[in-house]
């Protein structure tokens, strides 16, 4: 179902030149019709066509010259197809993968909203909101709010809407999509980046490297994963490889090791309290550096660790919430986004969906017309019939 | 007069539109004005005004004939003889029939029928100067009437307000209703006979046959338009025969060559079968100027004659 809006409404008042074929039509039928003519008799035993075809044939080209004109009105307005809202007033859109959490969450639904499950349209969250029972187009990275920015256009405004969503680290740009409505956002918890949905139980392997002198972060650095083992799954193991590491603790004043680099290099997070050095870029956060390096982070803080008190539990609080909103790209491992603060925001104006101009198949139309009157008005007058 | 004030008075005394007014007098006049080619010489001498010859008085003269100023010179009666200025006799045989009602499609208001008066008047004229005798026959439907040919203004007169009053219609008379005339026709006379020669049992081209096989000196103005020669229709048409009233809806795109091939085989026919009768034929178009016609109808006899 689709609606037809016209970009230049104003151009279809030349329909009116519908008027111009007509009145060729008639003042030829008028005037022509019946003549004396003496040589009548010469006329015998010529082809005749009967009067019927010949005012079908005539109709055939009155119509066709219509047409042109009609299609030429059409063309000048520009007309586009937008994609009809669909009419029900309560919407469950799924993301791909997700559709087992979709019994759950209608029951749930259906008691929030007060309304019979069936009640509730799901549908895939793709850009095509295709129905459940057909396959899913294949979810292609960063395509989740693409796919929930066009739903919002196309569902009716006053419909209720809530997604089943696992927003992935590569959904989550700087900006938050906003749509013209409140979303209920139903996640199944929090994920962590990088590993599977649903299989959030990664361990997360974490090094320590500590000059003696600051021997005091290894607690620090415990009390941070503590912090953080609050909303996550995954184990905290500490490991004296860098090259298992997730996270790598490095204090001392001395150049990375090799070891250190290439880890980090392989998509680990350094956390050190050393300037990387040129390239860093500066964060949100006044005393938080960080660095690209290879497929890892390297995070630089100017706050002298060694001066945090060993029991100082603000710490492991700052730093949870620096990496958490700093929006580090990528997204270091174990570092959790809780499902619930990728949610779309609300109160954007109503926005049309995106229309698809018809100019293309109407100028091909008023082609192909045109071509068919010329051909056909040629055959008539060499006197051929059709 | 200047040259402009001559050329408006000429574009106001046009035949077409002097015929619009039914003055065929002033039309003829106008049409003939400056054509002298028709004027032909009659071989019989006699009574006239200019001079051919002197002969013997021979009993039965006429007594004021005889040249007393040339008897008063020789003693001998002379008997002055000059040129009659006209024995001719010119019948205008028109056609009345319902097909000379066809309209032209590029002039308003100007039929076959309006044309074939116009040209009537205007022989009538020419002959009128030359004191020729004109006779006219009008022969459509059951209409026949004939004035006899004579001479004069009055007799002019006549004639144009019977061309003027003269409606077509109908068919051509068969041929017993046109039995009582030929015995009229008998007299050897110059015969033009004005129509269209479009009808299918080509009556009309047998009466000029016939007539030319009398005696007569019988010339066939034909008269056609331009639509009846190029067929320029399109489209669906209902067509009307004139004279029968019989009706034909064609596609006039679908016959269009057919029509022409045939009219240009009739016209032919019809030309071989005038000219083994020796019958002089014209074809012209009404939509031509009138003068026009006239004038190269005249310039032909002129060639002829000499």
């Amino acid at each position: 179902m689709s609606a037809v809006i016209w970009q230049y409404p104003a151009a279809l008042i030349a329909m009116a030149g519908l008027l111009v074929p007509l009145v060729i039509h008639l003042l030829d039928r008028g005037s022509a019709r019946q003549l004396d003519f003496a040589p009548l008799y010469l006329l015998q035993e010529l082809p005749r066509a009967s009067l019927r075809r010949l005012r079908l044939r005539e109709r055939l080209l009155w119509l066709l010259r219509s047409l042109l004109v009609a299609t030429a009105a059409l063309l000048l307005a520009s007309p586009a197809l937008r994609p009809e809202p669909v009419a029900a007033q309560a919407w469950l859109l799924v993301q791909p993968g997700l559709a087992e959490q979709v019994e759950p969450s209608l029951e749930r639904l259906s008691r929030q909203w007060g309304i019979e499950p069936g009640a509730i349209e799901v549908r895939w969250l793709d850009p095509e909101l295709a129905p459940l029972s057909e396959p899913a187009r294949q979810r292609r990275a960063g395509d989740l709010w693409g796919a929930l920015l066009a739903a919002d256009t196309r569902l009716p405004a006053s419909a209720r809407l809530a997604v089943i969503a696992d927003p992935h680290a590569d959904d989550l740009g700087p900006v938050r999509p906003r749509l013209s409505r409140a979303v209920k956002w139903l996640t199944s918890g929090t994920r962590s980046a990088g590993s599977p949905s649903g299989e959030n139980a990664l361990p997360l392997s974490v090094f320590v490297d500590a000059a003696p002198e600051r021997s005091s972060l290894a607690p620090v650095l415990t009390a941070v994963v503590t912090a953080w083992q609050q909303g996550l799954d995954a184990t905290v193991v500490m490991t004296d490889e860098p090259a298992a590491a997730d996270w790598i603790l490095y204090a001392p004043a001395a150049d990375l090791p090799e070891a250190i680099v290439a880890a980090v290099t392989s998509g680990a997070l350094l956390l050190s309290d050393t300037p990387a050095g040129d390239g860093m870029v500066a964060n949100s956060r006044p005393n938080t550096e960080r660095r690209r390096l290879g497929a890892g982070l390297w995070l630089h803080r100017s706050e002298d660790w060694t001066a945090l008190a060993p029991g100082d539990s603000n710490f492991p609080l700052r730093l949870w919430r620096e990496l958490r909103f700093a929006r580090l790209d990528p997204l270091p491992p174990g570092i959790q986004i809780e499902a619930s603060q990728a949610a779309p925001a609300s109160g954007a104006e109503p926005r049309a969906g995106p229309a698809q101009s018809l100019a293309t198949t109407l100028g091909a139309l008023l082609l192909w017309l045109l071509a068919l009157e010329r051909w056909l008005s040629a055959r008539f007058a060499a006197g051929r019939m059709l | 007069m200047n040259n402009s004030a001559t050329s408006q008075s000429r574009s106001l005394l046009e035949p077409r539109a002097l015929a619009a007014i039914r003055d065929l007098r002033l039309v003829a006049r106008r049409a003939v004005e400056g054509l002298h080619a028709g004027q032909h010489r009659s071989q019989v001498r006699g009574s006239g005004l200019e001079f051919s010859q002197y002969r013997n008085y021979t009993p039965g003269d006429d007594p004021r004939r005889v040249d007393w100023k040339l008897y008063a010179r020789s003693d001998r009666y002379f008997v002055r003889e000059a040129h009659r200025e006209s024995q001719l006799e010119l019948w205008l045989v028109l056609d009345v029939t319902g097909s000379m009602l066809q309209a032209s499609d590029q002039i308003d208001n100007w039929r076959r029928l309006d044309c074939a008066r116009c040209l009537a008047a205007s022989l009538a004229w020419l002959a009128n100067e030359h004191g020729d005798a004109v006779g006219l026959l009008t022969i459509g439907g059951t209409n026949i009437n004939l004035v006899p040919p004579r001479a004069g203004q009055a007799h002019l007169d006549r004639l144009c307000r019977e061309l003027a009053s003269v409606e077509a219609s109908g068919a051509q008379p068969v041929a017993p209703q046109l039995e009582a005339l030929w015995n009229r026709l008998k007299r050897p006379a110059m015969l033009v006979l004005i129509s269209d020669f479009l009808d299918e049992r080509q009556d009309i081209c047998d009466m000029a046959l016939r007539l030319a096989a009398g005696g007569m000196d019988t010339v066939a103005l034909q008269l056609l338009t331009r639509a009846e020669e190029e067929f320029p229709f399109h489209g669906g048409l209902r067509l009307r025969d004139p004279e029968t009233g019989r009706y034909c809806e064609i596609d006039a795109d679908l016959v269009r060559n057919g029509y022409r091939r045939r009219f240009e085989a009739a016209q032919q026919r019809l030309q071989q079968t005038l000219l083994a009768a020796d019958v002089e034929h014209h074809r012209m178009l009404i939509e031509q100027p009138l003068d026009r016609i006239l004038w190269e109808f005249l310039r032909y006899r002129q060639d002829k004659a000499y």
